[in-house]
């Protein structure tokens, strides 16, 4: 399949994310939040990564943290739309504490419990523009995406970036699965600790 | 002509007494911490102003809401840094989920400077818990029902509570939580 015919799905955007890291800035940390991290699991992406869960509106804050604790160290954000809303303030925390490594990537599928019923968000109706929001709140660099083959190409500029970028990632949402035919199953055991396991291995692994 | 004179709010006076600025620095210094992640509080401007200067030695980190703070803190933990948060009574009620995700599910040590900001002069002396402001009164048994440990400082006479707080976060990968109960002097 040609990538001008790979649907701009949150699989293939983080796929391809994944990729890029691997080649260009593979000491870069990671951190995801809410579908973002399920994209990454069934990737079996691992290594220096953490994930803000259960925690909605973290990614950003806590990214922001390591990368003032470690500026050699890249920091990407893979935050949510849903998120970052909750904390939307986290653009100009962010941005006024300059990280000098920091790229901010929020997956705007303009839907709340992507993949499972697919609820309206905010600020899809009318339609808020992150990257405005980001530029507004000091971000040195904003670019919004909504191709794959876009995407692919802009990456291993935005991994090398200096300072603060944001990408707003338009993405389509993934197909819902819950219904009354097919109710929604339980949150497995691993979500309610993977947060504390994660802050050991990357500290861990930062400390290596 | 004459000046008007000042709204009769801004002319309550402040009771003597409170935990010296400089105090709580080197109470901070000993303990090695790097940063101060902070949504800058009443009760501590002055302790704020101290940890502004470059000799502090102590990093100043901004944050808008006391959430964002927090997951900042959690950041430099990981990291490798030994930060603090620094927030008022008001914002450690609204930080509560944060702070159950971090330092209680996810076990990082973090110590908390509060400011029991609106206890009336009345309260100085008793327990907070009898304080006519919902926002004085509350902080304590909130912060015990979710299982983190309280100490109080009003005075410099109190400033070893502060140590024992680190130890505590540390010790048992929590929370620990330092009420400023009196506003911090100039000192």
């Amino acid at each position: 399949m040609s990538t001008e015919t790979i649907p701009f799905t949150l699989g293939a955007a983080s796929a391809a994310l994944v990729a890029a890291r691997a080649a260009h800035s593979p000491k870069a940390v990671l951190v995801s939040t809410m579908t973002a991290m399920f994209a990454l699991d069934i990737l079996g992406e691992s290594a220096r990564r953490i994930d803000s869960v259960p925690l909605m509106g973290g990614a950003g804050g806590l990214g922001l943290g390591i990368a003032l604790a470690r500026p050699d160290v890249p920091v990407i954000v893979l935050d949510g739309d849903a998120s970052l809303l909750m904390e939307l303030g986290t653009l100009t925390t962010v941005a006024h504490n300059q990280p000098q490594q920091y790229l901010h990537v929020v997956v705007n599928n303009r839907v709340q419990f992507n993949g499972i019923t697919n609820f309206p968000l905010t600020h899809a109706e009318p339609t808020a523009d992150f990257a405005t929001l980001a530029k507004g709140a000091g971000y040195a660099k904003t670019l919004c995406i909504d191709n794959y083959q876009d995407w692919v190409a802009a990456l291993p500029e935005l991994l090398d970036a200096k300072g603060c970028t944001f990408v707003d990632l338009r993405v389509q949402a993934d197909r819902r699965m819950a219904g009354a035919e097919r109710p929604q199953p339980l949150i497995p055991d691993a979500q309610f600790v993977r947060m504390r396991m994660g802050v050991r291995k990357l500290k861990a692994e930062l400390m290596a | 002509m004459n000046k008007p004179a000042p709204p009769s709010h801004l002319l309550v006076p402040n009771p003597p007494g409170g935990p010296s600025a400089s105090g709580l620095l080197k109470s901070l210094q000993a303990a090695g911490v790097t940063h101060a992640v902070t949504v800058p509080d009443f009760v501590q401007f002055a302790l704020h102003e101290c940890i502004f200067a470059p000799e502090s030695g102590i990093k100043s980190v901004l944050a808008c809401a006391e959430d964002q703070a927090l997951t900042t803190a959690t950041g430099l933990y990981v990291g490798g840094a030994r930060p603090f948060v620094m927030v008022q009574n008001q914002g450690m009620f609204k930080v509560a989920n944060t702070l159950r995700a971090t330092c209680i599910d996810a076990g990082v040590p973090m110590v908390f400077l509060v400011g029991q900001f609106g206890r009336e002069p009345a309260n100085i002396g008793k327990p907070m818990v009898e304080s006519s402001r919902s926002m004085v009164r509350l902080m304590e048994p909130m912060l015990q029902a979710m299982g983190v440990r309280t100490w109080v400082v009003e005075d410099d006479a109190d400033l070893g509570r502060v140590a024992e707080a680190f130890a505590h976060a540390q010790s048992a990968e929590t929370a620990a939580v330092v009420l400023i109960g009196r506003h911090v002097t100039w000192s």
